[in-house]
């Protein structure tokens, strides 16, 4: 109820303030208004879509069809749930929803951590969009989507080296995960589903609200044209496009669009590396997966990412 | 064993990320030694060969520092400026480049704008040859012919046929086609690169001449004369264009008073959206078609002859010769060529080139009791033989340069004296009539093919 609330209060603020003539917000305060209504609008629907696709996976969904169709081998197991975004192709908002639905029906923390970094990228929305905004000029497709799949595959090794996997998670969604399955008995399959879509919904959108007023703050305090001037250094553009990308919180499967005008002006791995980055750890992200992992984990998992991020960023700028 | 599975997660976790971070630190050495590379580049290898300043746009990965002109070398040369914006360099074709030719243009010390790190540019690309057209009439044996072939290729090909073609103008995927009626009245129509006819009705019935097309607007451009008796005819001459992409209807063009124009000659100006015109006063003016009642008057002249390939001139005569009339400022420059031993100059039939200009001379020959064409290279000073007919009986007809100053087409009657009409009452030729295409560099005869109206 929270995060509805305070979904519908910055619309609703943002919406009288365009009627209010001479008593209007400053600038400031409307563009925060409007960069974090931004992130909702283009968020919201992929969050929906997340949990519906979670659902499906927890519910309708036996519980045993993953363990049963996926490889044994625990590498190539995660290869394979890197690829599952071409069948559930959501973008990182509505990945935690359904990361989430994963752990509950089987999944490792670290396999469901490669499917959350792997899917926003590794998926047909995000590989079109990427095309159609730089087609194969410098390898940017390219390496965006060999880099977001190694990226996911490093990560969900890294974290499987963890044995206490459920102490990679929060208390509460430990205590959810280890709830037996017989606390549904008595219920319809239906009527689950709507107390799942209540729980999730009420779980991920404050988060999502959270995620969207940084955002919006953090853009309007730091000017663009600060990171804009960075951009012709072959290190400090990378830096530059990663804080950027962290900040905006863009969804990927529109972020090429938004990063297309920057890349006359930042070097090719710069972008790259935007596309990579963004996608996997944001504001937005951080906040959603803060439902899901203790802050030591998002640490860890941020600084890993940055690194290979940039890594992969500074490879197409030394090759392209 | 909390604390194992702790311990070897951390060494996991260090590992990574020192690797990561060795990695990151090794790609920034060799990243920051490297100066701006070639990411892309853009040129269109057609328009280079037919525009004046046509542009190669040449992306580096990253912003760069101002490229001078000293910086940029050309093989083979080309006249050319470079301007830089951002992570573009541009380098400007000052003149068409040549024909099916591999040109590489190599840009020297070009500056990283954040560290200053420099490097070699390099691109190569090759251009277009022309794809040519020309009206082979049948002279009664069958269909006349639209004829396409290269000009170092010896393939040839029918591109279009039909009784009676009096006229044609080659756009790159359309020809216009006006064929004569029984009647001796005119059709026009717009014929598709897979056969396709459209239709373009005319004012009335009556007789279309002087057809040009213009490459860059997409327009064609002809004059009309209606049929009957030449006191009640509505249009007489009268200079119209129609624009096949769009209404498909011919709109008369509309001179100093607002009146349409009815012209002695008239032509399309390259690289613009202006028509330079004669009037039947002999008065000369230049229409910006693209600009309502944009109409500049450039003085009287007793003929308009051929504008040049540039677009910055055009050729016209005067009592005393001929002159070179700037477009632009309407000023006028005598050209005073340095003619062949007894030669003399009749009419407009010159043209001027990037350097120097055509000049179709005549000498008196006494052995056949006439004259003598010859088309001559002017310039400096200096006058070259190009070309004169094999037979002294044969004469120079027209000329056409090709639009990058690489080659000339003479069309030629290889003997006046045998020379049979062919009856077209409009634009007629010669049974005999061929063209000759000449390199003018070397002055070598290149391909001679038998017809006439080369579309370049």
């Amino acid at each position: 109820m929270v995060g509805v609330a305070g979904i519908v209060a910055l619309f609703v603020v943002r919406g009288i303030s365009s009627t209010w003539g001479g008593l209007a917000l400053p600038n400031e305060a409307q563009d925060f208004l409007t960069l974090s209504i931004s992130v909702i609008i283009e968020s919201l629907p992929f969050v929906i879509l997340g949990i519906v696709l979670s659902i499906a996976v927890q519910v309708w969904v036996p519980d045993t069809l993953f363990v049963r169709l996926l490889p044994k081998n625990r590498v190539l197991r995660r290869v394979a749930i890197s690829l599952l975004g071409v069948l559930l192709p959501v973008c990182e908002c509505g990945n935690v929803p359904l990361a989430r639905g994963l752990i509950v029906k089987g999944l490792t923390v670290a396999e469901s951590m490669t499917f959350l970094l792997a899917a926003p990228i590794v998926n047909p929305i995000t590989i079109i969009t990427t095309a159609q905004a730089f087609g194969w000029t410098n390898g940017i497709l390219i390496a965006r989507v060999a880099g977001g799949f190694l990226i996911a595959n490093l990560i969900g090794w890294l974290f499987s080296r963890h044995a206490n996997q459920p102490g990679l998670l929060t208390p509460r969604f430990a205590a959810e995960c280890a709830l037996p399955p017989s606390h549904e008995h008595g219920e319809t399959r239906w009527g689950q589903s709507v107390e799942l879509f209540v729980h999730e919904a009420g779980t991920i959108l404050p988060a999502l609200f959270l995620g969207a007023v940084a955002a919006g703050l953090v853009q309007v305090v730091v000017p663009r044209q600060v990171l804009v001037t960075l951009g012709s250094n072959p290190l400090w553009s990378i830096l530059a496009m990663m804080v950027l990308a962290f900040i905006i919180s863009v969804c990927s499967n529109v972020d090429a669009f938004f990063i297309l005008p920057f890349a006359t002006t930042f070097l090719p791995g710069s972008i790259v590396s935007f596309l990579v980055f963004g996608p996997l750890i944001d504001i937005k992200m951080l906040a959603l997966m803060r439902t899901t992992f203790r802050v030591r984990v998002l640490v860890q998992l941020t600084i890993v990412v940055a690194l290979a991020s940039a890594l992969v960023g500074l490879v197409v700028n030394f090759v392209s | 064993m909390a604390n194992l599975s702790e311990s070897r997660f951390r060494r996991a976790f260090v590992a990574t990320v020192t690797v990561l971070v060795v990695l990151v630190g090794g790609f920034v050495a060799l990243t920051s030694q490297q100066g701006p590379k070639l990411s892309s580049a853009q040129i269109d290898v057609g328009g280079v060969v037919t525009k004046s300043n046509e542009q190669l746009r040449m992306f580096a990965n990253q912003q760069v520092r101002p490229v001078t002109a000293a910086q940029v070398r050309i093989t083979p040369s080309a006249r050319f400026a470079v301007t830089t914006a951002g992570s573009v360099i541009a380098v400007q074709f000052a003149n068409p480049l040549r024909y099916g030719t591999r040109y590489r243009v190599s840009v020297d010390g070009v500056a990283s704008a954040s560290d200053g790190q420099s490097s070699s540019i390099t691109y190569e690309f090759s251009t277009e040859s022309p794809t040519l057209y020309y009206l082979h009439r049948s002279g009664g044996s069958g269909p006349d012919q639209i004829m396409t072939t290269g000009i170092r290729q010896p393939s040839l090909r029918v591109a279009y046929s039909a009784p009676r073609i009096q006229a044609f103008a080659a756009f790159p995927h359309a020809l216009a086609v006006v064929t004569l009626s029984a009647s001796g009245h005119s059709s026009l129509n717009l014929i598709g690169s897979q056969g396709q006819v459209e239709h373009i009705n005319l004012p009335g019935a009556g007789t279309v001449d002087q057809l040009q097309a213009d490459e860059d607007s997409g327009i064609l451009g002809f004059t009309f004369t209606d049929a009957g008796p030449t006191p009640k005819r509505a249009y007489s001459d009268t200079l119209f264009t129609v624009d096949p992409n769009g209404t498909a209807v011919p709109q008369p063009v509309k001179g100093l008073d607002g009146q349409p124009v009815s012209v002695l000659d008239w032509s399309f100006v390259p690289s613009s959206s202006e028509i330079v015109a004669q009037n039947i006063d002999e008065s000369t003016i230049l229409i910006d078609t693209a600009k309502a009642n944009s109409v500049t008057p450039l003085g009287t002249f007793l003929e308009l002859g051929a504008v040049a390939a540039d677009g910055k001139s055009v050729v016209v005569v005067d009592v005393n010769g001929q002159l070179q009339l700037s477009l632009a400022t309407g000023k006028t420059t005598r050209l005073s060529p340095a003619l062949l031993h007894g030669a003399t100059v009749m009419g407009a039939a010159a043209e001027t080139l990037t350097t120097g200009w055509l000049q179709q001379e005549s000498v008196y020959d006494k052995k056949i009791r006439g004259f003598v064409s010859h088309l001559v290279l002017n310039g400096a000073g200096q006058a070259r033989e190009l070309f004169h007919p094999v037979n002294p009986k044969g004469s120079i007809e027209s000329f056409s340069v090709s639009p990058n100053s690489e080659y000339v087409a003479i069309e030629t009657v290889p003997n006046v004296s045998t020379s049979v009409d062919d009856g077209y009452v409009v634009n007629g030729r010669s049974k005999s009539v061929t063209t000759n295409f000449v390199d003018i560099a070397t002055g070598a005869l290149v391909k001679s093919v038998t017809g006439f109206g080369v579309q370049w």
